[in-house]
């Protein structure tokens, strides 16, 4: 394991020396992390009525929970392997489609085999389903080719199971926002660097402080809380370095491909024990394809590869022959924060149970220190609710969790995350003189305007890259080539930027939106690069270290 | 197929931008019959500026004067096809091209031998050696940073004049902005400026322009706008709209769909029109193969695939652009030419396609990927060999180049266009003479 923080840059050294007023904050629990578990357990003790700070280093669903599939599973993907994680799944699946239908669509899921598929697997999956209790019909080739033509015509047998399509990033704000509207708060691009621990009368120790960095501005502070909870993710490991815990980790990187156009109404599986290049999500306009298994040493890289991506598309052909052909627009990779418990190791790091864990650290002598780590997207609100049950114990609070019954919805806009939703409220309820600003997502001028509002009074910064992270923009078609100029045109007509930042805001998203692009661009999405390369480089001059006309 | 009619002709000319259409006006001026194929969409991408050079080396800034920087050029790009060219000819080049255009309705203006520096819709400063004579005073307006003021109109997105302002605001403080209702407009919630400038052709619509500018005005020496001044003639709009308003009047080029780019492609029309040269509207060439004893047969259809002409040429002079125009054509393997299957130059895999940052100055080795030529730009095939005796290709399909980076996508374009067409004529004087 490595500890070190030496991938974070110092984005301002000198007003980190200069700065000499520190904040003190004390809050009951501070969570550090925000990812979907961070949030889901910063709205678990918020409708519990205890307070809760959650800090994370970059942004909401930057690790795992933003780099996943979206894929609400129904649990068949377990029942062979994990059957306790599949039984799990099914019961966590329905009650979020309760909860937050909103960042759910039920599109149900087909598990395809095809020819040259394990045949013993495909004549054991129905049964193995039954026996987790996950709810498995057989249907016929025949059938399966009319509800999904882009299957292969090579297909030899199916099953409908009740898988679903969720947005992890709608899910994470609103559990944020939910959160924040009873009181907790959340302070993005907050790093935690270390704790001050005291003994205790017991001879055990606790967390006294917390020493928390602003990696935008390098502003140093100190968080005192009562319980501190670790939901770093892959990234825990470090969190219980600051305690001296060691925590074995192992960095399984799964990369992931989103296609332009979406592929089919399903969730489609390869019927086969769990491999690569096997699930096919769509995700309202686009699919998403996945996904690979590579051990990494450390975090430092968690990039797609290009071999990965040639992997995936020869793979996934095999089961849906219009993914080589595809025009993608982007892939991306995640760590699974997978635990070995050292003994459990195995060869692939599937066999390791994607179960979550959840470690009181009194047990390493720290009284007020927990870890949650592990688990899946679908599972997230039962690993928040064990969490905050350990947390209320600890600071004897016996207010039970609602968060299955509450339903996850806020008032902030964080609907515009999801793909098609702008389009339609703007239809429903459009705003006289509003214009488009982006025309491959559909997002009118009135809601980059509702959002930088809601981003004004709720975070500190309100720049492109914000609104990228809270709504559609750059993540159509064009990938921010007329969108990054037009909403940047707006935000310096409304005063929210000033001088040349605008110029910085586009070549910062257009750099980052490049970096997702890169192992996929071939085809149309080439052409696409060329025509944005020849606007921004060419023309605009913004590869140029000083474009702005000085001089 | 036999039915269909067949043309005959000394030269087809495949693709319709800027080295299509440049190729067009030199093989008209020397009376050299051709034809030619292709879509002008690319046009309305072009910013209608003509840069022929603009960089001193990758990261080290803009060149002052693009000779200068020429003569740098096997420094940095020791393949660039402008190697090939005598600086006399590209002087040539240009000069003709300009000329055509100017008496055609569009005139373009510059210095002697220096870049000029314009500012674009971002509030950046662009260099290029030939801009319309509509940003003339755009150069100006920057070079001296008098008191401007920046016209806004509402529901336009594409120039956003406090943009412009915020950016230049600390070297040129004297920019006032104000923002208008387009005249006849001003219900709609969104702008495009190539409807505005179509619309500031008639006099009713720029009286009415003034009359909303004159209040705005509070003493500045020059007013700029986006490029809309008019699709046809914009030098006389401007000349008109200067007197009315008592200004110094320059505009500002927009991204695409840009005016600028849509007056080449309009004005292009007009050269070739009564000449010997034919334009084939839109058409696509859909087949193309070399017969011995015949030449070259291409089959030209629409965009859908529906074949319409068929065409029997001497000569082929391939200009059919790179990725978006689909000049060359790529998928996760590797990059094939699309109208013949020329051997493209090419980085060995698709990792080395790109470097890892977006704006590192040194460019992406994609974009030098290309037709590898001998010194009459002609293609090579596999055996480094000219693919055909009688086969060229113009502009930035060429192998060695990154017009992007290097500021120099016309200049490119328009001299090896040139250039071609000058072997292309002797070739023809000698078999027919």
């Amino acid at each position: 394991m490595i500890f070190s923080f030496s991938n974070i840059i110092f984005l301002n050294d000198k007003k980190n020396k200069a700065l000499t007023m520190k904040k003190k904050l004390e809050v009951q629990v501070l969570i550090i992390g925000g990812g979907v578990t961070g949030t889901g357990i910063a709205r678990d003790l918020a409708l519990r009525g205890i307070s809760a700070l959650v800090i994370e280093k970059g942004n909401i669903n930057d690790g795992a929970s933003g780099r996943n599939h979206g894929l609400l599973h129904s649990g068949a993907r377990y029942v062979g392997s994990d059957p306790d994680s599949a039984v799990e799944c099914a019961r966590e699946a329905q009650i979020l489609k309760k909860i937050a239908p909103h960042c759910i669509e039920d599109t149900g899921g087909l598990y395809v085999a095809v020819k040259g598929d394990d045949e013993s697997y495909i004549a054991d999956f129905s049964n193995l389903c039954k026996k987790s209790g996950v709810a498995c019909q057989d249907i016929s080739v025949q059938e399966t080719l009319e509800l999904e033509p882009a299957l292969s015509k090579d297909a030899i047998a199916a099953f409908k199971v009740k898988d679903a399509s969720v947005d992890p990033f709608h899910l994470s704000l609103e559990n944020m926002n939910q959160a924040i509207e009873h009181g907790a708060k959340y302070y993005s691009n907050c790093q935690a660097m270390g704790f001050v621990l005291e003994k205790t009368i017991s001879g055990n120790r606790v967390i006294e402080k917390v020493e928390v960095r602003n990696n935008l501005t390098g502003e140093c502070f100190n968080i005192t809380p009562q319980v501190v909870i670790n939901a770093a993710g892959a990234w825990a490991g470090m969190v219980t370095d600051f305690a001296g815990i060691g925590l074995d980790m192992i960095y399984s990187k799964g990369t992931l491909l989103v296609t332009h156009d979406r592929l089919t109404t399903h969730v489609i599986n390869r019927l086969r024990p769990a491999a690569d290049g096997d699930i096919l999500v769509p995700g309202r306009t686009v699919s998403i394809f996945g996904t690979t298994s590579t051990r990494l040493d450390n975090l430092d890289e968690i990039q797609p590869e290009f071999d990965e991506t040639d992997f995936l598309v020869a793979q996934g052909s095999q089961m849906i022959p219009g993914l080589e052909t595809a025009r993608y627009i982007r892939a991306y990779a995640g760590v699974r924060p997978l635990v070995s418990s050292r003994h459990e190791t195995k060869g692939d790091d599937r066999a390791v149970s994607r179960g979550f864990y959840l470690f009181d650290h009194a047990r390493d002598q720290v009284d007020n220190l927990v870890t949650i780590t592990g688990g899946k997207v679908t599972t997230y609100r039962l690993m928040a609710e064990k969490t905050a049950d350990l947390a209320a114990e600890k600071l004897k609070v016996s207010t039970p969790c609602t968060t299955a019954d509450i339903p996850l919805i806020s008032k902030a806009p964080s609907k515009l995350i999801e793909a098609g939703m702008s389009v339609k409220l703007w239809a429903r309820d459009p705003v006289p003189g509003d214009s488009m600003m982006c025309e491959c997502e559909m997002v009118p001028k009135s809601h980059f305007k509702e959002l930088i509002l809601w981003l004004k009074q709720n975070r500190e910064t309100a720049d492109l890259n914000s609104l990228r992270i809270h709504s559609r923009l750059g993540k159509g078609a064009c990938q921010g080539t007329f969108c990054s100029l037009r909403v940047t045109g707006f935000m310096y007509d409304e005063a929210y930027i000033k001088e040349s930042q605008g110029l910085d805001n586009i070549k910062f998203l257009l750099n980052e939106r490049f970096k997702g692009q890169k192992p996929v661009l071939w085809g149309s999405q080439l052409a696409q690069t060329e025509l944005n390369e020849g606007i921004f480089c060419s023309f605009f001059g913004l590869d140029m270290v000083d474009p702005d006309g000085k001089g | 197929m036999e039915n269909k009619d067949m043309i005959h002709t000394d030269l087809a000319i495949i693709g319709a931008g800027m080295a299509g259409m440049a190729a067009g006006m030199f093989a008209a001026n020397r009376g050299i019959s051709a034809v030619v194929a292709g879509g002008a969409g690319g046009f309305e991408y072009a910013s209608g500026l003509l840069d022929l050079w603009g960089l001193t080396h990758p990261g080290k800034g803009y060149c002052k004067d693009p000779w200068q920087g020429l003569a740098q050029i096997s420094e940095s790009w020791p393949l660039h096809p402008l190697l090939k060219i005598p600086e006399s000819d590209i002087g040539k080049a240009f000069d003709e091209l300009t000329d055509g255009l100017n008496q055609n309705g569009l005139a373009y203006t510059g210095l002697p031998r220096g870049n000029s520096r314009i500012i674009t819709a971002l509030g950046t400063a662009k260099p290029t050696y030939r801009l319309p004579l509509t940003m003339a005073h755009n150069a100006t307006a920057l070079e001296e940073k008098p008191p401007t003021l920046l016209l806004d109109f509402h529901g336009l997105r594409e120039f956003r004049a406090k943009f412009v302002q915020q950016v230049l605001a600390s070297t040129w403080p004297d920019i006032n902005i104000a923002a208008i209702a387009f005249p006849q407009m001003a219900m709609r919630s969104e702008l495009f400026t190539p409807l505005m400038a179509q619309a500031m052709e008639t006099e009713q619509v720029q009286d009415q322009f003034v009359a909303a500018v004159k209040p705005q005005l509070k003493g500045e020496q020059f007013l700029g706008v986006p490029a809309i001044l008019g699709i046809n003639r914009p030098e006389e709009i401007l000349k008109r709209l200067e007197e009315l308003l008592e200004i110094k009047l320059f505009e500002i080029p927009t991204s695409p769909v840009s005016v600028s780019g849509i007056r080449l492609k309009e004005t292009f029309k007009k050269v070739l029109a009564g000449t010997c040269v034919t334009r084939l509207l839109d058409q696509r060439v859909l087949r193309a193969a070399h017969e011995p004893g015949k030449g070259f047969i291409l089959e030209t259809g629409t965009q859908s695939g529906t074949a319409t002409t068929r065409i029997q040429a001497k000569n082929c002079l391939l200009a059919t652009g790179r990725f978006l125009s689909k000049g060359l054509i790529s998928d996760r393997k590797g990059v094939q030419e699309s109208v013949f299957n020329l051997p493209v130059t090419q980085p060995t895999d698709r990792q080395q396609w790109h470097t890892s940052s977006y704006f590192d100055p040194h460019g992406h080795a994609i974009n030098q990927a290309g037709l590898a030529t001998d010194e009459k730009f002609r293609p090579l095939g596999k055996d480094n060999c000219p693919a055909h005796e009688n086969l060229y290709a113009a502009g930035s399909i060429l192998a060695g180049q990154d017009w992007m980076r290097t500021r120099s996508g016309s200049g490119l374009s328009i001299a090896t266009a040139f250039h071609a067409i000058e072997q292309i004529a002797q070739n023809l004087a000698k078999t027919s003479g």
